[in-house]
């Protein structure tokens, strides 16, 4: 192959080869410069296949009694240990693990989802549907959150499912406040009235032009909704209204240290679901601080 | 025989009937602080395939008279308050809420004034060219990507296939507004209103865009409503021109006439203001002094009559209505005869 030289070819060329960078791609290449955030992912990555991949790395059975070896101190075949009724600590931690995470991505989705159905019908529509959803929210903010999940919870019972729809029906203020906020500002953005001008439908002009610049604050509002469910569902778990035994969740592994001997001398029980819960927090918070930086508009097309 | 010429004749009228008529439209809204009168009772007829220019200052209801015909002004504070806006024989102000939204973008377009927030900053310019025609024209996305296309290669957009996915940031100012030219012209509209569309742009765009939308509005035959406060442009674009004060309409004429005689004391004030290159450069320029007046509560009189040279007695007592001065060339003042 020969090379072209003539600058006007090779001006043409750049042009037509230019690579075209969506909002998304953009912000993806910001987020890849933000370290902390970076690394983070990767451990969260590594979490959740310890966790989903469960069966890989460990043969012993998270529910399975054994109680010749209760009480092991972590080493030899076990690697974290084992539990007052001779569970191996590693598995129950990592089945545990699964619960959690589902848990709280569960209940995330759905305070997310109706936060923003909420969010974006009061904001969009503004007027009655925007009093009645607004009041809500303000009377849903003022209770104390934790103490309302706990009176919910004892109501209806302990329970996977009740668990996950407790938390995500108790979640979505926040949500639906900030949607609401960002729909309030951009329907009054020239392209908005653009879409009027155009004659397009009201769901198109909020599912296609107004909720992909919603992404941003999103985006960061997400990450911060999951950490606060997986959160919320470890608390819920360690008071005993959470996911019931014998099933395995951080919140649970960690009720054992209500016990103050196995607190002061067996750290081992306690300690790994502990970790577990305190690095997948803070890898989730440092990925939000990362996207939320990521998209912001302010610096998104520098 | 007889009856069939004379049915001739009446179809021959028709084709010559407005495209847009509008009477008494007036428009409000409903601050805390009042009631701020933006639109007061205009008329004007647009007809099929003609360039007209509206003229005014800041606030003086061009852009809300226009987002009435359309009735994309938001309501609540706005409000409609009385009127009636035939287009092609058809009163908007009476349709449903979903006919009205086939009329926007499909029979009347709209480009507005700042190309850099016109477009949404998150899609690209396919996507936003192609959904109005799926929208309306019931294309396919191939069908519709094709015509984006054509429209793009129209607009003068070099090479329109490689736009399809580009997004507005990667767009200069000038290409956006030929984008959003192109989104207004998709549907084939018969009115295209341009609400400013060069006020955003450096000056040579200014004069590409507007000797686009010149040979567009030809070549496709649609009327044009360009609205600006700019006298230069509408003297190179327009065919005839009404001017707008406080709300009202205070003159209209064809361009060549409201040049040479302006009939009312602020169209004369306006076309002095402008600075000349034909004359002494270290003339001080013209002004008109004073305030429009607050909408909030209009005087009694005629708007103008506090800034007028002219005013005379009955100026602060009566508002004048629009008369015929000569053939075409309406004025709204008591002392035009003097002017």
């Amino acid at each position: 192959m020969t090379m072209k030289t003539s600058t006007e070819t090779k001006q043409l060329t750049t042009y037509q080869d230019k690579k075209i960078e969506s909002p998304l791609k953009l912000a993806l290449r910001r987020f890849l410069q933000h370290r902390l955030a970076v690394v983070s992912a990767f451990v969260l990555v590594a979490i959740f296949v310890l966790c989903f991949g469960a069966p890989l790395f460990t043969s012993y059975d998270p529910i399975g009694m054994d109680l010749a070896v209760r009480n092991q101190a972590p080493g030899g075949a076990y690697i974290f240990g084992t539990d007052t009724l001779g569970r191996d600590i590693f598995t129950r931690t990592l089945y545990a693990g699964r619960i959690s995470l589902m848990v709280g991505m569960a209940a995330a989705a759905i305070s997310i989802g109706l936060g923003i159905i909420l969010g974006a019908i009061a904001g969009y529509f503004g007027k009655i549907p925007d009093m009645v959803v607004s009041r809500i929210t303000d009377v849903m903010m003022t209770f104390p959150p934790l103490i309302i999940m706990m009176t919910v919870a004892a109501f209806v019972g302990p329970g996977l499912m009740n668990v996950i729809l407790i938390i995500g029906g108790l979640r979505w203020p926040a949500t639906t406040r900030l949607v609401r906020g960002q729909f309030l500002s951009l329907k009054n953005y020239e392209f908005v009235h653009a879409t009027h001008a155009l004659g397009l439908p009201d769901r198109m002009i909020i599912t296609r032009h107004i909720l992909p610049n919603t992404l941003a604050p999103l985006m960061a509002n997400i990450t911060f909704a999951v950490s606060a469910a997986i959160l919320s569902e470890a608390g819920l778990s360690f008071l005993g209204i959470g996911v019931p035994l014998p099933t395995p969740t951080w919140g649970n592994m960690m009720e054992n240290a209500r016990n103050l001997i196995i607190l002061q001398n067996q750290p081992w029980i306690w300690m790994p679901s502990a970790a577990f819960t305190l690095t997948t927090i803070l890898c989730i918070n440092f990925i939000g601080d990362g996207l939320r930086d990521a998209f912001d508009p302010q610096q998104l097309f520098n | 025989m007889h009856l069939i010429h004379s049915n001739y004749l009446i179809d021959k009228r028709d084709l010559l009937m407005a495209l847009l008529e509008v009477t008494d439209l007036t428009t409000t809204f409903h601050l805390k602080a009042g009631v701020v009168q933006a639109v007061n009772g205009i008329d004007f007829l647009i007809e099929e395939g003609e360039l007209v220019g509206l003229v005014g200052e800041s606030g003086c209801g061009k852009s809300v008279s226009m987002r009435s015909i359309l009735r994309i002004i938001p309501q609540p504070p706005g409000k409609i308050e009385s009127g009636k806006i035939l287009f092609k024989g058809k009163d908007l102000l009476s349709l449903k809420e979903d006919q009205m939204r086939n009329i926007r973008g499909k029979e009347i377009a709209m480009i507005f004034q700042d190309p850099m927030t016109s477009l949404n900053p998150v899609l690209t310019i396919g996507r936003q060219l192609t959904e109005t025609m799926e929208e309306h024209l019931q294309l396919s996305n191939e069908m519709a990507k094709k015509r984006v296309i054509e429209l793009l290669d129209l607009v003068g957009i070099p090479d329109p296939k490689a736009c399809l996915d580009r997004y507005p940031y990667e767009f200069s100012g000038g290409m956006r507004q030929r984008a959003m030219i192109a989104m207004a012209l998709s549907c084939s509209p018969s009115l295209l209103i341009a609400d400013e569309p060069t006020t955003a742009l450096d000056v040579t765009i200014q004069a590409q865009v507007t000797e686009l939308v010149k040979s567009l509005q030809k070549d496709l035959g649609m009327a044009v409503i360009w609205i600006t406060h700019d006298l230069g442009v509408v003297a190179r674009l327009v065919e005839r021109v009404k001017v707008m004060y406080a709300g009202y309409i205070v003159e209209k004429a064809p361009v060549e006439k409201l040049y040479s005689h302006p009939k009312h004391p602020y169209t004369r004030g306006l076309l002095a203001s402008l600075p000349r290159l034909d004359e002494e450069t270290s003339a001080e320029l013209e002004t008109i002094p004073g305030q429009p007046p607050n909408q909030l509560d209009l005087p009694k009189g005629c708007p103008f009559a506090e800034r007028c040279s002219y005013q005379v007695e009955k100026c602060l007592e009566e508002n004048p209505m629009l008369e015929e001065v000569e053939k075409d060339h309406y004025s709204a003042c008591w002392e035009k005869d003097r002017l």
